[in-house]
C-alpha cells in the first residue's frame, strides 16, 4: 500500500506484516536445532538441564510442584502481614510469586496512598496523640469469616505499636479504614475474627494504664490493666463501628495471641498469656532484665472470654464509657461470669482452636510441649465452681481438670495450624523446624502424638495452612514463616531478608519446596485462602466511583464537564484522564489559592491505570479506571510546574502532561 | 360456480414447481403470499434489535479479543466502542460515533416503513407493485454496500498529522474474514440481524417471482 507521506521514515502496513512475518520465520529455524524430533527427545533435554544444574529428582519435582506456567493462576493466595513495613503482602501459591504489596499504614506512592485526601484522612484517622502516624508493626492479618470459613471479602490487620486495626476490602484491595484502640497502646492478640465477623479481637500485651495515662511503674498493679478488645464489624458499610465495641477489662498480664472458638465453642475466645509474673525490668536498679523477670513462673494464664454473653451485657445498657469507648470493668466481668482463666505452662506462645472448635492448642515456647485444652471440660470446671482466683479476683480454673493432653514436640513451640486429615502443625522456634502430629479425641486411634519433623531454614516464628485456622482446613500445603535467612540467598548486605518456605504435606513424608525471601519487613502471621473466594474486581463499577466510600460520587468529574471554577480564593479543578491526555490540561491559578483538584479516570479497560505527579506539592497519585480523587493544596510558591502521568499507560505515555501554573 | 372455476383452473396446465401445484391457486394463494410478505415484513422489524455485523480485534494487549457489534442503529458495547475510539485517535481515524450517523439515526424508521411498504404493495399492481417491493429486496445490498463504503472511508480518511501516521498507511477494514491493521489482527463476520433481512429480501423476491409464475399462468 502506498502511503501519502514522504517525511521520515514510513513503514508501510504490510512491511509490518512482512517484517513480523519473518521474524517468526526466522524465529522458528533457529529453534529447531534445540527441539528433539520425538518425546523421547524432550524427556531427556529436561534430564540434562537437572544433571547441568546439579538438581537432584527430589529437587525436580519441587520445581514441578511450584512452577505456574505464564498465563496461568496460582490456586491460593497468601495474605501476609508485611511487619514493621506496615504494609500487607498478597504471594500466590503455590508460584510463591509476590502479586501485591498494599499500603495500610504506611504510605505508599506507586499506589498513591496517603497522598490524596482520602487516604490522608483515612491515615489521620488511625493517629494518635494528634499526630499522624506513617508506619505500623502489622502482625497478624485475619480474613473475614462466615459460618467459620474464610468468606473473602474482608481483611483485617493490626498495628502493634499502638493499637490499632486497620479494613482491607478485597474487592480492590484497599485499605478503607484505620480505627486507634482508646483504651490500650500495644496489641499482640489482633486480627482474629469471631465466626461470623461479628466481633475482631483485639487482645493488649505491654500493659498501660487505659489511654495510656500517666502513673509511676511503682503503680502497676493498682493503674496497670490488660483489656480484651471486641472491635464490632458491619459488614453493610465495610467499617469497624467504635460505638458498637467495647473491652473487657483484664489484669495487667501480657496477653499474646487470641483465637475465636468455633462449633461447640463459638461464643468465647481464648487467649494466652505471658507474665503473670508482672516484671518490669529495672536493670539499672539491679532488677533482673523483663526477659528473665517475666519467663520464672511455671505457668501463665490461659483466658477463657464469654464475648457473646459480654454483647449481652452491653447491650443490656452494662459497662461504662473509658475514654469514649465502652468498657466492661473486671468486676463486672468476674460477677457475669464473663471471664476465666486456666493455666498454661510458661509463657506460651499461641492459642489455637481445632477445626472442630473442641480443642484449643497452647505453643510452649519456654516449654517443650503443645498444651491441648478440652472447651468441654473447661467448661465443666466452670459449672463445677469451687476453684480457685489470682490477686485481682478474676478466676483461675484447674489445670489438670482443663487439660486434654499434652504432647513433647521439641524446642521453642510456637504455633498451630491444621489440615483437612486430622493433623496439625507446630512451628518450632530453637530446633528451627515444624513438627506434625497427630490430634486426638473421640475415636481416634494414636492421637495426640508427634508423627514427623522438618527442618526449616531459619527459626521459623508463625506458620500458615491453607484455610488452616476455619472448620474446613484445605490441606496440601503448609508455609513456614522464618524469621532468619542467614545463607539461603544471594547476600544483599548486613539487613537480610525473611523467608518464606513452601512445604508440601499430602505425602508420607512433608517435603521442603521453595524458599520465597521476603525483603520488605517482617511478616509475622499469614492467612491462605482459596483463589475461587476471592472476586476482586477489575475495574471500578462505575464511572466517578469513591473508592473510599465504595460508591459513585456526585459530583465528580466526567466528560464534557471538565473546567476550572474559581471563587474569589478557592479554585475548583474539575479534571479527566484518558489516553493520552488529561482535561483540561493546561491550569494557571493565582498565589494563596486553596486549590481542590478532583480527577476521575474515565477508562473502562482493564489494567488502564493514571498516574498523577505534581511536583513542588509532594503529590502521586494512582487512579484506577472508573476512579475519581482529589487533591487539596494551597498554591504557595508561585512558579511553573509540569504535572504528568507516572503509571505507564500507552505509546504516548511521555506526552501525557499538563502545566500547572501558579502566577505570582 | 366457484366450484366449477376452481375445476377448471387445477386443470389448466401450469408450469411445475416443487410444491406450488399442490397448492390451491386464486385467493388461497395470494393470502398465501400476504402472510409470506408479512413474514418477511416481520423478519425485517425484528432484525432492529439484532446486530448486523460483528468485528472483533485481536492484540497482544487484548488478551479476550475486542469485539464491536453493528446494530442498525447503534454500536455495542459502549466501553468497547470508546476503547476502539481511543485506539482510533492514535492512527487519527474518524470515532466510530461519527461513522453512518444518518443512516443510523433513520433506521429506526426506514426499515419499519419499507417492511410496510412491501406489505402495502398488495394494495397496489403494476408497476407500483413491484417498486414497492423492490427497497426490502435491496435492502441487504445497500446495507453491504454502505458499510463497505463507510469502512473505505475511515481507512482512507486519516489524519496526516495522527501519531501512528508513520506507521499506519491507508487500508480498507476488512469487511468479512481476517485482516490487520497495525498490530491488531481483525475478524469480520455477518451476523444474526443482517441474515434475517437478508431472508426477508428473499422471501420478498420468491413471493414477487411465484406472483409472476401464477399471473402467467392464470387464464387472463
Amino acid at each position: 500500500m502506498n502511503g501519502k507521506k514522504d517525511d521520515g521514515i514510513r513503514v508501510s502496513r504490510r512491511g509490518v506484516v512482512k517484517g513480523g512475518a519473518a521474524a517468526a520465520a526466522v524465529g522458528a529455524v533457529a529453534a529447531v536445532p534445540h527441539m528433539g524430533g520425538s518425546q523421547h527427545a524432550q524427556a531427556q533435554s529436561a534430564e540434562d538441564i537437572a544433571n547441568a544444574r546439579g538438581l537432584t529428582p527430589q529437587d525436580v519435582t519441587a520445581a514441578l510442584k511450584t512452577y505456574v506456567p505464564s498465563g496461568k493462576l496460582d490456586e491460593y493466595y497468601i495474605f501476609a502481614s508485611g511487619g514493621h513495613g506496615g504494609q500487607v503482602l498478597v504471594v500466590g501459591v503455590p508460584s510463591m510469586r509476590l502479586l501485591k504489596v498494599i499500603g495500610v499504614f504506611t504510605p505508599e506512592p506507586w499506589q498513591g496512598y496517603g497522598f490524596d485526601d482520602g487516604s490522608k484522612a483515612l491515615l489521620a484517622n488511625g493517629g494518635m496523640n494528634g499526630k499522624t502516624l506513617t508506619w505500623a508493626d502489622t502482625h497478624h492479618p485475619g480474613l473475614s469469616e462466615t459460618n467459620g470459613e474464610y468468606d473473602g471479602q474482608f481483611l483485617f490487620i493490626n498495628d502493634k505499636a499502638h493499637a490499632r486495626m486497620a479494613v482491607i476490602d478485597l474487592r480492590d484491595f484497599e485499605t478503607k479504614q484505620i480505627v486507634k484502640n482508646p483504651h490500650i497502646i500495644s496489641n499482640h492478640g489482633g486480627a482474629f475474627v469471631t465466626p461470623n465477623t461479628e466481633y475482631i479481637i483485639d487482645g493488649s500485651q505491654y500493659a498501660v494504664p487505659f489511654g495510656w495515662e500517666y502513673a509511676p511503674l511503682s503503680d502497676y498493679k493498682n493503674s496497670y490493666r490488660g483489656a480484651m478488645t471486641y472491635w464490632k464489624f458491619d459488614r453493610e458499610t465495610g467499617k469497624i463501628d467504635p460505638s458498637q465495641s467495647f473491652s473487657i477489662e483484664i489484669p495487667p498480664y501480657w496477653q499474646d495471641l487470641a483465637d475465636a472458638g468455633k462449633g461447640p465453642s463459638d461464643g468465647w475466645s481464648f487467649s494466652n498469656s505471658l507474665n503473670t509474673e508482672m516484671a518490669l525490668g529495672g536493670i539499672m536498679e539491679g532488677q533482673p532484665p523483663v526477659e528473665a523477670g517475666a519467663s520464672m513462673r511455671d505457668m501463665d494464664y490461659l483466658s477463657v472470654i464469654n464475648w457473646r454473653k459480654a454483647a449481652e451485657v452491653i447491650a443490656n445498657g452494662g459497662g461504662e464509657d473509658v475514654k469514649g469507648m465502652k468498657m466492661i470493668r473486671m468486676a463486672d466481668a468476674v460477677a457475669n461470669g464473663l471471664v476465666y482463666q486456666v493455666p498454661e505452662p510458661k509463657s506460651p506462645h499461641g492459642v489455637d482452636v481445632t477445626p472442630d472448635g473442641k480443642y484449643m492448642v497452647v505453643a510452649g515456647k519456654l516449654d517443650p510441649h503443645v498444651t491441648i485444652y478440652s472447651f468441654q471440660k473447661i467448661q465443666d470446671a466452670i459449672a463445677a465452681g469451687g476453684y480457685s482466683t489470682d490477686e485481682f479476683g478474676v478466676p483461675v480454673l484447674d489445670f489438670a481438670t482443663c487439660v486434654e493432653a499434652q504432647v513433647e514436640l521439641g524446642l521453642g513451640p510456637l504455633h498451630t495450624q491444621f489440615d483437612n486429615t486430622g493433623h496439625a502443625y507446630t512451628s518450632l522456634f530453637l530446633d528451627s523446624a515444624i513438627a506434625k502430629w497427630k490430634l486426638g479425641g473421640e475415636g481416634v486411634d494414636g492421637g495426640w502424638t508427634m508423627i514427623e519433623k522438618i527442618p526449616v531454614n531459619y527459626n521459623v516464628g508463625h506458620i500458615t495452612a491453607v484455610e488452616g485456622d476455619t472448620v474446613t482446613p484445605q490441606g496440601n500445603f503448609v508455609v513456614a514463616l522464618n524469621k532468619w535467612a542467614i545463607d539461603r540467598f544471594a547476600p544483599v548486605g548486613p539487613l537480610h531478608p525473611q523467608n518464606f518456605q513452601l512445604i508440601d504435606i499430602t505425602g508420607e513424608n512433608m517435603q521442603l519446596l521453595y524458599d520465597m525471601p521476603i525483603g520488605i519487613g517482617e511478616p509475622h502471621y499469614a492467612q491462605t485462602i482459596r483463589a475461587s473466594k476471592l472476586q476482586p474486581w477489575v475495574t471500578y463499577p462505575e464511572m466517578g466511583f469513591d473508592t473510599l466510600h465504595m460508591q459513585k460520587k456526585d459530583g465528580a468529574p466526567e466528560p464534557g464537564k471538565e473546567g476550572v471554577i474559581v471563587e474569589g480564593n478557592k479554585v475548583t479543578i474539575n479534571m479527566t484522564s484518558v489516553r493520552s491526555h488529561f482535561t483540561p490540561d493546561n491550569i494557571e491559578v493565582a498565589a494563596g489559592s486553596e486549590v481542590t483538584w478532583n480527577i476521575t479516570n474515565i477508562e473502562m479497560a482493564e489494567d488502564a491505570t493514571h498516574g498523577f505527579a505534581l511536583p513542588g506539592q509532594n503529590i502521586n497519585l494512582s487512579i484506577e479506571p472508573g476512579e475519581t480523587t482529589t487533591i487539596t493544596f494551597t498554591a504557595d510558591t508561585p512558579g511553573v510546574y509540569p504535572y504528568y502521568c507516572t503509571e505507564f499507560c500507552s505509546a504516548l505515555h511521555l506526552e501525557m502532561m499538563g502545566y500547572f501554573l501558579i502566577k505570582p | 360456480m366457484v366450484a366449477t372455476q376452481h375445476t377448471q383452473t387445477a386443470q389448466v396446465a401450469r408450469p411445475a414447481a416443487h410444491g406450488l401445484s399442490r397448492i390451491k391457486v386464486g385467493l388461497d394463494a395470494r393470502l398465501a403470499r400476504f402472510f409470506l410478505q408479512a413474514g418477511a415484513g416481520i423478519l425485517l422489524i425484528v432484525s432492529i434489535f439484532y446486530p448486523y455485523w460483528e468485528i472483533t480485534l485481536h492484540a497482544p494487549q487484548y488478551p479476550r479479543g475486542l469485539f464491536i457489534q453493528t446494530f442498525v442503529d447503534k454500536m455495542e458495547p459502549a466501553r468497547n466502542v470508546f476503547e476502539v475510539d481511543g485506539l482510533n485517535h492514535y492512527i487519527g481515524m474518524i470515532k466510530l460515533t461519527d461513522a453512518a450517523t444518518i443512516e443510523r439515526a433513520i433506521s429506526v424508521y426506514a426499515i419499519p416503513a419499507v417492511a410496510l411498504l412491501a406489505m402495502a404493495s398488495f394494495l397496489v399492481t403494476g408497476i407500483w407493485r413491484t417498486l414497492m417491493r423492490l427497497p426490502v429486496i435491496l435492502y441487504p445490498v445497500i446495507f453491504v454496500v454502505d458499510l463497505f463504503a463507510w469502512l473505505y472511508y475511515a481507512g482512507h480518511s486519516l489524519d496526516p498529522h495522527a501519531p501512528m501516521s508513520s506507521s499506519i498507511s491507508e487500508f480498507t477494514p476488512k469487511i468479512f474474514g481476517k485482516g490487520t491493521i497495525g498490530q491488531f489482527h481483525t475478524e469480520a463476520n455477518f451476523t444474526t440481524g443482517f441474515y434475517l433481512a437478508a431472508a426477508a429480501a428473499v422471501i420478498t423476491l420468491v413471493v414477487a417471482i411465484w406472483e409472476r409464475w401464477s399471473r402467467h399462468a392464470r387464464p387472463q
